[in-house]
């Protein structure tokens, strides 16, 4: 019991240093404008709530190793504003996305564009 | 029969006036939203004259930022903690301000998901109650000057920060809005703000807003995934799906 405190405890310090999943501020600092990258992938998951919508992709890199990435796409009053639908995207579905790769190396970027399987071209927001 | 020609002319004279009454009292309503520009963050390109303790908290809140178009630092930011942006902030969000106007009330419907409180604007005449608590939208009222309406906002709470900018206040702000729709698609707002405990004189502001008649209202709030994980992880439902969020 006491050892589910302290971990519930540590989560919640977390959680709170945290803050949202992605600051909305100062996005130029996180995020390499300036090297955009395009990458061919299959989506692992797709889900338009608030406050980002969230959006998850697989890239088999030269070796065959899968590597994950996450995308920062929008709030998703903005990207309905942009013609983003929540059936638009489904786990399986091969994307290509553009996007700024995040400065810190992880595996995460600010989205510029992906194209569907169907064609449809989504932007992203900012 | 008398009466009625007796009354005739006081039914005459209503009506007549009716039409007046409406044009001094322009509608509002609308979805209005900031066209995109580079300072859509503050109320005007100087800063506010603060006083010495404000502007060194100005100064905190915008440590290393150089660009006067950027917005405050995250981590010192009300918003980052949840916080309503609160008025006026809310002015300088770049989501849109539903106005719905009926008799004696102006209500305010932000589309942000930094302020999910709906703002009320008493236009019945009423004063600003004795003893109303301080919150994020303060207490407003309103009355019409010719087509503009002037709304008076007071009671604010100073955890809140005037614009994105980071510019702070204190509990003595006092905010005043004129309202005016110039054509059918542009509503003006111009800003004047006292705050005799953090500025050293009065301070002035505008916006320029555009109806935008398309948008979809989404509902929802800025900290939603926070208070998921947190919900997730006490109910133990869905669990692995949120709490990975707050990793």
């Amino acid at each position: 019991m006491k050892s589910q405190f302290v971990g519930w405890a540590a989560a919640v310090v977390l959680l709170a240093v945290s803050g949202p999943l992605f600051g909305h501020h100062n996005s130029a600092a996180r995020y390499d404008k300036e090297h955009p990258v395009t990458l061919n992938g299959t989506v692992t998951e797709f889900k338009m709530v608030n406050p980002h919508a969230r959006l998850r992709f697989d890239v088999k890199d030269e070796n065959g190793t899968i590597v994950k990435w996450e995308v920062e796409s929008g709030s998703p009053s903005g990207l309905y504003r942009r013609g983003w639908r929540i059936d638009d995207l489904k786990p399986g579905d091969r994307i290509t996305v553009t996007g700024a790769p995040a400065v810190d190396g992880s595996k995460t970027m600010e989205l510029t564009k992906l194209v569907t399987p169907s064609g449809k071209e989504l932007l992203g927001v900012g | 029969m008398a009466t009625a020609l007796a009354l005739s002319p006081l039914l005459l004279a209503q009506t007549s006036t009716r039409p007046e009454a409406a044009k001094s009292a322009p509608d509002l309503s609308g979805m209005w939203m900031l066209p995109p520009g580079r300072l859509t963050s503050r109320f005007r390109a100087e800063d506010a004259p603060l006083q010495p303790w404000a502007l060194e908290i100005y100064k905190v809140n915008r440590e290393g930022v150089t660009d006067p178009s950027s917005s405050g630092l995250n981590g010192l930011d009300p918003e980052m903690y949840c916080l309503p942006l609160g008025v006026p902030r809310v002015y300088t969000s770049p989501s849109p301000i539903e106005i719905v106007q009926v008799p004696g009330r102006v209500y305010m419907i932000f589309q942000s998901l930094q302020n999910p409180l709906p703002r009320y604007i008493y236009t019945d005449g009423q004063g600003h109650p004795e003893g109303y608590p301080i919150t994020f939208m303060g207490h407003s009222v309103g009355h019409w000057d010719g087509d503009t309406l002037v709304v008076d906002t007071i009671n604010l709470d100073a955890d809140s920060w005037l614009d994105h900018s980071g510019t702070p206040h204190s509990d003595a702000l006092r905010v005043v809005e004129r309202l005016r729709r110039v054509d059918q698609d542009t509503l003006e707002v111009e800003f004047r703000f006292e705050d005799p405990k953090a500025f050293t004189r009065p301070w002035t502001g505008k916006k320029v807003l555009k109806l935008s008649p398309d948008w979809q209202y989404i509902p929802g709030l800025i900290c939603e995934d926070r208070f998921k994980a947190d919900f997730a992880r006490k109910s133990l439902r869905d669990e692995k799906d949120w709490v990975e969020l707050g990793k």
